[in-house]
């Protein structure tokens, strides 16, 4: 045996430390929720109905079970339990998760003890592991002289299951973590994680939500935003765009008033829900001519779709939560953001113009107009409409009659002077007298007809 | 717009001349950048530039925005069927434009300064390909509409946000300084607009022509600003405009002053043109003086004279 070799694998301690340091538990979570949308996805693009993804969340144990598909052995073997990803992976377009380092990042920074079972059509299976024992497991390799010498073993046993020990009804993944780190578990056991996890998944996988996937927490089911724009007598405005390999869509018009804090600009990076209902000058509102967010916008939605196969293109902050306004990519997009709200901003302004009644009309047009879902927008061929042109819905001429040609004007004087001018005037009230001085004074100075 | 209805604007000397040397370059504009225009404008009732540029430009497809006056009364005093009659406020009326189109948009806004100015600009230069012309006028005064005052540093900036510079002060609202506050604003807008157009691919610059100041006799103070949409890097040498002398590409202002001259004044003027002696006995007979000289040499070409006729 060589006595002089010196170890160059990284000790499987140092590696589990090294992938799971940087990462929260939040985002370790969402690592694998993400698989369940790649999975989703794969089944059916564009409308994820009847898929599901359960995820318990306690300071005991951590699951998360779908019906979407699973992944097969073969998958297992390649990519989703093996260290690091080989050139030859597969490029999972779109996508956010992958069978990379995620998965098994999110479970070693849970928990001691982890169980995953998949089953497709193909294959059902699992991989039951004990991090100690794992972690502590080695092997004997032969070398070339024949000498013997003990390795650090890194690899997982699968084994085959069978419907009676299965945690599955349909293809799907189940995953499960238990014997869950001190601070995991008492992380879990907080409510305001488990409330803050809600809307973190809420925003994070909208678009899934939106595609009605449904998504339960502790037997909670998960809200999609039903982000909607009028789409019948009004047609939104479209605009499509590349910039720096990124594609960029704004599609922008109405949507209904009963909640003005859905009135703004929502933006999706690879369908995460970035940005929600922003009224602010992050999404150029108040910022060059663009007016401040004010209750007259309260029709407005705007949503911006920035897609890149490679997710690094996207103009994300580093935690990937927020938008990185600097890049170019996000400045490209805001211009026309900006143009969006301006062509549609006039309209809103007629409805203003409206005065008492503009809530009135503001509900009609709810109540008549067929509606287009974020995901119809998204789907949206852009070759079928006229880009950058936003339509607005017809006002009532009659309607708008009324307020326009008029100010009030209001001044205080002296009781007394003024009750000798009534009852000269012989104006039944002051009002009355208001008006009658008022066109006293444009016959006396002949201004009638000006 | 109510101020055609008050005044004809075939009638105002200055606005006159300024549309007749505003004729002259856009002659040599849409000569350069062959090819239709579309125009767009503020027809009043009088639809004086309309009439000019169909007859001198030849442009054939028109937009009359007009949103205050009854449509009917407009539709009626439009000289041609073929122009098309926006009754919608600016704003709104750009929006429903094709503005891809090559384009001559002279918007004059018969008001004070307003942000909707801003919005009509940046909707103009968000979508006009090269080639495109864009004048701006409207009253230079920057005065409340509320107090009828010329506005506070607070005021403005309450009004127009972020379009206000950062560094105001009240005398850059002030008469002496206001066009250059407004140009200002128009320029940072242009600019960043025709920016992000570059960011996303184009390549284009704004090339600033007209910088004009000029008062009707006892009337509103008003600000011409405008230019031309180019390719990046032209010049006004190459776009064969430097023979005017009224053309101004930085904040130099030229002011459109027209001298108060009898047609026998004239006359003997124009016979007095070739050289400096010939003006010094132009001032020695004492008829004009050499300001009124220098302000008809200045504009003579674009002046309009005025005859009552029997029709």
């Amino acid at each position: 045996m060589d006595e002089n070799i010196v170890q160059g694998n990284p000790t499987k301690t140092f590696f589990i430390e090294m992938i799971t340091r940087d990462i929260s538990i939040k985002d370790a979570i969402l690592d694998l929720l993400d698989n369940s949308i790649d999975g989703a996805s794969r089944i059916n693009p564009d409308d994820y109905s009847g898929l599901f993804i359960k995820i318990t969340v306690n300071k005991d144990m951590f699951s998360v079970e779908d019906n979407c598909g699973g992944f097969s052995l073969e998958t297992a073997k390649k990519y989703a339990f093996r260290f690091g990803r080989p050139d030859d992976a597969l490029v999972i377009k779109n996508s956010v998760g992958r069978f990379g380092i995620g998965m098994k990042r999110a479970l070693f920074k849970m928990g001691k003890e982890f169980e995953v079972e998949s089953r497709t059509d193909a294959d059902h299976f699992e991989i039951k592991v004990n991090v100690a024992e794992w972690r502590n497991k080695k092997r004997i390799v032969k070398q070339q002289d024949d000498t013997q010498v003990e390795i650090e073993d890194w690899d997982f046993r699968y084994e085959n299951v069978d419907a009676n020990n299965s945690n599955l009804d349909e293809n799907g993944t189940f995953i499960k973590v238990s014997n869950l780190y001190d601070e995991v578990s008492g992380l879990f056991g907080t409510p305001t994680f488990i409330s803050g996890l809600r809307s973190d998944i809420e925003k994070l996988l909208n678009f899934s939500l939106e595609k009605k996937i449904r998504i339960t927490l502790n037997g909670e089911s998960l809200a999609a935003k039903n982000i909607q724009i009028f789409n019948e007598s009004s047609k939104p405005y479209y605009y499509e765009g590349l910039k720096d390999g990124v594609t960029i869509r704004v599609v922008a018009g109405l949507g209904e008033v009963g909640d003005p804090a859905k009135s703004g600009w929502y933006i999706y990076c690879n369908d995460r829900l970035v940005v929600e209902a922003d009224r602010t000058e992050l999404t150029g509102w108040g910022t060059l001519t663009v007016p401040r967010w004010h209750v007259n916008h309260v029709m407005f939605r705007g949503i911006v779709f920035m897609n890149s196969d490679e997710t690094i293109k996207l103009p994300l902050t580093t935690t990937k939560k927020g938008i990185d306004d600097t890049s170019e990519v996000y400045k490209s997009a805001l211009s026309i953001m900006r143009e969006a709200v301006l062509t549609i901003n006039t309209f809103l302004k007629k409805v203003a113009e409206l005065g008492n009644g503009a809530n009135d009309y503001r509900k009609l047009l709810d109540e008549q107009e067929e509606k287009i879902t974020v995901v119809q927008m998204k789907s949206k061929v852009i070759a079928e409409v006229t880009p950058r042109i936003f339509t607005a819905p017809q006002i009532d001429p009659n309607l708008l009659a009324e307020k326009k040609d008029t100010v009030r004007i209001a001044y205080n004087v002296s009781k007394q002077s003024a009750n000798v001018a009534r009852d000269h005037s012989d104006s039944k009230n002051f009002k009355e007298l208001g008006e009658y001085t008022f066109n006293y004074y444009l016959k006396m100075e002949e201004l009638e007809d000006e | 717009m109510n101020s055609p209805k008050s005044l004809n604007y075939e009638t105002r000397p200055l606005k006159f001349t300024e549309r007749k040397m505003l004729l002259g370059t856009l002659l040599r504009l849409c000569h350069k950048y062959q090819g239709a225009y579309q125009y767009i404008g503020f027809g009043g009732l009088t639809f004086t530039d309309f009439k000019l540029f169909h007859k001198e430009l030849h442009i054939n497809e028109m937009y009359d925005i007009e949103g205050g006056l009854p449509l009917k009364k407009v539709t009626f005093n439009s000289p041609y069927s073929f122009i098309k009659i926006i009754p919608e406020m600016s704003t709104s009326a750009l929006t429903k434009l094709d503005l891809s189109k090559k384009t001559l948009v002279w918007l004059d806004y018969d008001g004070s300064l307003d942000n909707y100015m801003f919005e009509d600009l940046s909707i103009l230069m968000s979508k006009m390909p090269a080639g495109s012309i864009y004048i701006f006028t409207c009253n230079r005064e920057l005065k409340d509409d509320e107090t009828r005052d010329i506005y506070t540093v607070e005021n403005f900036r309450e009004k127009f946000g972020q379009l206000a510079a950062f560094d105001l002060s009240p005398t850059d609202l002030s008469g002496s300084k206001d066009y250059l506050t407004i140009k200002k604003m128009l320029t940072n807008v242009i600019s960043k607009m025709i920016g992000d157009r570059n960011d996303n691919g184009e390549n284009l610059e704004f090339l600033q022509l007209y910088n004009i100041l000029y008062q009707e006799n006892r009337g509103a103070k008003m600000f011409t600003y405008g230019g031309v949409i180019t390719e990046k890097a032209e010049t006004v040498q190459h776009l064969n405009l430097d023979g005017f002398d009224f053309i101004r590409t930085d904040d130099n202002y030229y002011k459109i002053d027209i001298p108060n001259l009898t047609l026998k004044e004239i006359d003997l003027i124009n016979g007095h043109m070739s050289d400096a002696s010939d003006i010094a006995k132009l001032k020695a007979m004492e008829i004009v003086t050499e300001s009124e000289v220098n302000k008809y040499k200045a504009n003579y070409k674009y002046l309009p004279a005025f005859f009552d006729v029997r029709l």
